[in-house]
């Protein structure tokens, strides 16, 4: 064989392809041939390493409420396809008044679980608090308590943002965008962390640092996503 | 519905790497939510399969907006086109395959709009370009393949899928399959400087 050949013997290996007399062949010429022993421990940690890349990337919030507002098209319309944001700011729609208003109503909301996970207590369900976080004083938290904590919070993040997205876009003005979307890198990061730790999360449900980190990490969307409507409404002092 | 869950590459049984197993009997009900219209249903699979759906899409395209687009493509695709699930294989098992189809008929559409970039700037930039720069990750270097070397790298050594599949899927022989695995793996190893 040739190093060519060898080198194809190699991937077979790695891939566990290799025939019985071929495999003894090449176990004893990478006993006298450095460059293919390096060239195989290369890509067994290649392959290794790729096996092991995570499963799942979570995609940004945005994406299911896009989902979800194609629900509404029915499929044999014109345009079944969803129509997909393609602005360079998640605040070239709409900012304004009502924006900060439903911010503002949307942290009050969130404050009492977002601060301090041990201080949830049971929530006589209603129509604005669903029944979805019922955690006792004198239990202690299980993650699926958490979890439904977490999707509650992103509830109300999403809600947050779409009511910036799609609120009163008549009131806005270029200037009230340009000002808003200072904030947009921070968003964006915020977006990844909050994907990144949800994704933890997923991998240890149970972890009640990871619970407060994520809690934390949508406090602060909500905190910018209100900083935003200051800006674009001009009253950021 | 059980969260924290890992959805199963190709070939491994679903929930074991976690720990946490999802039933079937759960999935099964929320596919059955599906067919009766339930958006809710159609949100709680969601929550539990778009970071993988995601994740195919990102690194077989290696373009995030597009990754975005076939997210809800193919959720959309589920919800309209439940009725095709026949339920001999698992929903994550038939979604994942819509996933892979979805990514692939994108990277088709492209095609006919620009040349395949084969050895675009980015795709033959080095790793390192000097002594003190880091070398790519694997994410990164993946991402710089070009196309049809990505493919069958993100389908065969990430996603677990066997050359035969992936031709089939692609659209290509079994050998060429092999021959783009081979040639991806070299160039990984060059472009994470090993």
């Amino acid at each position: 064989m040739n190093h060519a050949e060898w080198q194809e013997a190699i991937d077979a290996y790695v891939d566990r392809q290799l025939d019985a007399r071929t495999r003894e062949r090449l176990l004893l010429h990478l006993k006298d041939c450095a460059s293919c022993r390096e060239d195989m421990a290369s890509l067994e940690r290649i392959v290794s390493e790729a096996k092991a890349l995570p499963s799942a990337i979570e995609p940004p919030s945005h994406v299911w409420w896009r989902v979800a507002d194609a629900l509404a098209v029915p499929a044999d319309s014109e345009s079944p396809r969803p129509v997909v944001r393609s602005v360079p700011s998640r605040f070239r729609f709409a900012i304004g008044a009502a924006g900060l208003a439903a911010m503002l109503w949307v942290a009050v909301k969130i404050a009492p679980h977002g601060r301090d996970t041990d201080r949830m207590t049971a929530t006589a369900p209603s129509e604005k608090q669903p029944d979805l976080i019922v955690i006792s004083n004198n239990a202690e938290p299980q993650p699926s308590d958490w979890a439904r904590m977490i999707w509650t919070l992103e509830e109300e993040s999403l809600s947050a943002e779409k009511a910036v997205f799609t609120g009163l876009s008549e009131h806005l003005d270029a200037q009230a965008l340009e000002r808003a979307s200072a904030v947009e890198p921070a968003l964006q990061a915020l977006d990844i962390a909050i994907n990144e730790t949800a994704h933890a999360m997923r991998l240890a449900p149970e972890n009640r640092e990871l619970v407060r980190t994520l809690t934390g990490y949508y406090e602060r969307k909500l905190e910018l996503l209100r900083i935003a409507a200051r800006l674009a409404s001009g009253t950021w002092a | 519905m059980t969260y924290g869950t890992r959805p199963a590459k190709a070939g491994e049984v679903h929930g074991v790497a976690s720990g946490t197993p999802v039933l079937d009997l759960e999935e099964q009900e929320l596919v059955a939510g599906l067919r009766a219209g339930d958006e809710r249903a159609l949100e709680a699979l969601y929550r539990l399969h778009a970071g993988r759906v995601h994740a195919v899409g990102l690194r077989l395209t290696a373009d995030p907006s597009r990754a975005e687009e076939i997210v809800q493509d193919v959720f959309l695709q589920v919800w309209r086109r439940i009725g095709s699930y026949e339920g001999r294989s698992r929903f994550s098992t038939w979604l994942y395959r819509l996933a892979v189809n979805r990514s692939l008929d994108a990277l088709r559409g492209d095609a006919g709009a620009r040349r395949e970039r084969p050895e675009t700037e980015a795709a033959l930039r080095p790793a390192r370009t000097n002594g003190t720069e880091a070398a790519m990750d694997l994410e990164s270097a993946i991402g710089s393949l070009p196309e049809g070397a990505r493919i069958v790298f993100v389908l065969h050594d990430v996603e677990g899928y066997r050359h035969e599949e992936i031709a089939s899927l692609s659209g290509i022989a079994p050998g060429t399959s092999k021959a783009q695995l081979f040639r991806a793996r070299r160039l990984l190893r060059e472009r994470l400087g090993r």
